[in-house]
């Protein structure tokens, strides 16, 4: 019974988890992306390993932050669209 | 119809052959090269056989079918329809200018790598689920069913194919143009006829088989642009570092070639080449400001210099020769020596200035002078980035998978294809500045690479490399090079030491990325007029072979065009790809994501948010561009004209909501679609 309650997930319920997280992934990019830029000077003093801070994440590290922001985002994703469907189901089945 | 499992199992054994047969292909060039064969002949091989195979597989895949035409069948699996959006995405000029680009500006360079690969997050947040969750054929199809109108539902619709149409066909011409230019460098044939070659490829695909074709030609050229741009480096970052692993070792040159840029920077010979460009700036500088008698005495001096030249016996006939050549060169009137003198005196200028420090940010006079270069990396991310989420030719891609989740996945695996090509830019063009800096500067005359005299006989008029020894010292000096951005990924296999079947490599690799733009490109600009304007607009009742037929005829006429466009060698198409991207986010992209993210938004407000982004940012283009006569003098804020999406994307914005708001909201129907896309 408790599985049924923490998964029942409506279209609506769907829409605002999907906006949520469209919203803090967005805000993620968008401080990464303009901090890196705005302050590269200031981080080009930080050595990482031979490099300079704010050109490895210009040139290779920001990358890398988007490949996993759209990472967490599908699977985060799919996740909630098979709650979805297993409420959707679950719903027929009554 | 075959399970999805089964069928993508089926791809995978084809394309591992297919991979196989590649490097089998290599080898065997590679045995023929070291058995004598000419470089011509290896230049040729690698030219057509690459363009047999992308018809090959467009004859294979030919169909007349509507959705296999349009959008493959919709059973494109995530991990290939990422690598063909990959090859979609990865232009010629991604190609051969991006490192190039790295290499000449330093750190502003790293725009377009943040830009073009943070695009995909907004892809794939915002867009590509939903337009999957649509699932018509094209951009314009999903901007009219959200707007419909109590007036005409294809109101929308035909401004976005006016956008559509004018992006996408800027961007294809310099697709044909990087075309011509890589088979007219590698083998020597005629600039058009490479053109025309191109040409024939790209038609026998895209015309045979649409969609369904273009879609595994580009899985194919991906696969030799991986090879094509990733052998190289790898061999150099052995060679310099000992770790064939380029992305990670050039990270231990950089400290080298950070103290190689301070050596060149203290050299005082190079400040001996520094001040022989600055008094020539300075004459040409004098030579403006007594303009038109300074235009007049020069004139009568390049007269008397040829004569006198005649008048001696001794001379040489070279030295004639260039007495006259410099007589036609000399500016015809006053006003053409003043726009002659005025470039000649920046350009100057700009070769007297010390060397970018590759690493440092925005390096400027002053604390304003980097700040403006500050907030112009910033605007141009931004236009690069929103720009990216609005290209109609990406995302129409996204109608292709089988299902939404597949459409996410599918978004992860361009950019995981695209960032193994953009991760590896950094370290080529890191890795070639530091084997020029120690290698090329330094050396004696009398001992220059084979490589420089190669490629500074392509080209004659504008020489990709040049090297003069202006301080008479015998020794190559960093401010003697004049090096053209692209030759830094075409000569790569040549610095490297590499054997000349990899240039060829490298070539094909480019030419397979300028082909696969240039598919997508026109497949996009003929759905657009067959499928919207045609069959949506003007003959609804229009049979499925007619539209497939219409579609295919529009395709030929628009790839003429466009070659014919290209052929002309427009010399500033190449800036106009960049421009595109701000066109592309100040029309489409508010009406895009509003239309999905917010209900109210209805059909006055997006066509006043198209019109206003349109008109905001062609009128900041026209009075900022040179190209187009504006001045530097009319910039906002400093902001380059190639970020004109700036301006362009708030201005479509606000007038989407204030309309909107002004006017009624959607009926019951749009919202009822809204609720339909939001829905998996």
């Amino acid at each position: 019974m408790e599985h049924k309650t923490t998964s029942a997930t409506t279209p609506s319920t769907y829409w605002d988890k999907t906006r949520r997280l469209t919203m803090a992934l967005l805000g993620l990019w968008f401080v990464i992306t303009f901090g890196a830029v705005f302050f590269a000077r200031e981080l080009d003093r930080v050595n990482l390993f031979g490099w300079p801070l704010s050109f490895y994440m210009a040139a290779q590290g920001i990358m890398l932050v988007y490949l996993a922001i759209v990472v967490v985002y599908t699977i985060w994703m799919g996740r909630a669209e098979r709650q979805l469907q297993q409420t959707g189901e679950h719903a027929h089945g009554e | 119809m075959e399970s999805d499992k089964h069928f993508f199992w089926r791809l995978t054994r084809y394309y591992s052959w297919y991979t196989v047969g590649f490097i089998l292909f290599l080898l065997v060039l590679a045995v023929l090269e070291h058995e004598g064969m000419p470089r011509a002949w290896i230049g040729y091989l690698f030219m057509f056989v690459t363009i047999a195979l992308y018809a090959g597989i467009g004859v294979v895949s030919r169909t007349s079918d509507v959705p296999e035409y349009y959008v493959a069948g919709r059973r494109v699996p995530a991990l290939f329809n990422g690598m063909a959006t990959a090859a979609d995405w990865i232009s010629a000029a991604t190609f051969i200018s991006l490192a190039g680009g790295l290499y000449l500006q330093g750190f502003d360079g790293l725009a377009y790598i943040m830009g073009w690969t943070g695009g995909y997050c907004l892809v794939a947040l915002l867009i590509a689920p939903y337009l999957r969750k649509f699932g018509q054929y094209t951009i314009p199809d999903f901007l009219a069913e959200r707007y419909p109108g109590r007036y005409s539902g294809n109101l929308v619709r035909i401004l976005a194919v006016i956008a559509t149409i004018i992006i996408s066909f800027t961007y294809v011409v310099a697709q044909i143009y990087g075309v011509g230019l890589i088979t007219s460098r590698f083998t020597g044939i005629d600039f058009s006829i490479g053109i025309f070659l191109g040409l024939a490829s790209i038609l026998v695909c895209s015309f045979l088989g649409g969609m369904r074709a273009i879609t595994w030609t580009q899985v194919a050229q991906y696969i030799i642009i991986l090879f094509a741009y990733l052998i190289p480096v790898i061999w150099l970052s052995a060679k310099h570092t000992s770790v064939p692993v380029p992305q990670v070792a050039y990270g231990s040159v950089l400290p080298k070639l950070n103290a190689a840029e301070k050596r060149i920077a203290d050299d005082p010979k190079e400040k001996e080449v520094s001040a022989i460009f600055q008094a020539r700036a300075d004459d040409y500088e004098k030579k403006l400001r007594t303009l038109p008698r300074s235009w007049e005495e020069g004139r009568i001096d390049a007269q008397h210099h040829i004569e006198e030249v005649k008048r001696n016996s001794h001379a040489s006939l070279a030295e004639i020769k260039s007495a006259s050549r410099a007589l036609t060169a000399y500016p015809k009137s006053a006003e053409e020596a003043e726009r002659k003198w005025t470039d000649a005196k920046a350009y100057n200028i700009a070769r007297a200035q010390p060397p970018v420090s590759q690493t440092e940010p925005f390096p400027g006079k002053d604390e304003d002078a980097a700040n403006i270069k500050r907030n112009n990396f910033l605007a141009l991310v931004f236009c690069l980035m929103v720009g990216t989420a609005a290209l109609p030719h990406i995302l129409m891609r996204y109608y292709t998978t089988p299902s939404v989740h597949e459409a996410r996945k599918s978004v992860f695996w361009t950019l995981f294809f695209i960032m193994l090509i953009y991760i590896t830019v950094p370290a080529l063009a890191i890795l070639v500045k530091y084997d020029i800096y120690t290698s090329l500067v330094g050396s004696n005359y009398a001992h220059l690479p084979d490589w420089v005299y190669y490629w500074a006989n392509i080209d004659k008029v504008n020489p990709l490399v040049s090297i003069t020894d202006l301080n008479h010292d015998n020794v190559v000096q960093l401010g003697e090079i004049a090096l053209d951005g692209d030759i830094i990924v075409l000569a790569t296999p040549e610095i490297a030491g590499l054997p000349y079947f990899i240039s060829g490599l490298v070539a094909a690799g480019g030419l397979a990325a300028a082909l696969s733009t240039a598919d997508g490109l026109l497949l996009t600009i003929s759905n657009a007029l067959s499928h919207d304007v045609y069959y949506k607009v003007i003959d609804p009742a229009a049979s499925t072979q007619k539209r497939v037929t219409i579609s295919k005829l529009l395709l030929l006429v628009v790839a003429l065009l466009a070659a014919y466009a290209a052929s002309l060698k427009p010399g500033d198409i190449l800036s106009m790809v960049g421009v595109a991207f701000s066109l592309a986010a100040s029309t489409l992209f508010p009406a895009l994501v509003f239309g999905i993210f917010w209900k109210r938004a209805n059909q006055p407000g997006a066509i006043a948010g198209i019109v206003a982004g349109f008109v905001m940012c062609v009128y900041y283009l026209l009075t900022t561009h040179p190209a187009f006569g504006g001045t530097v003098a009319n910039q906002w804020f400093h902001i380059a004209p190639i970020s004109a999406g700036l301006f362009g994307v708030p201005v479509g914005i606000a007038a989407l909501v204030i309309v909107s708001l002004l006017t009624p909201p959607p009926d019951e129907r749009t919202l009822a679609l809204i609720d339909h896309i939001r829905t998996p």
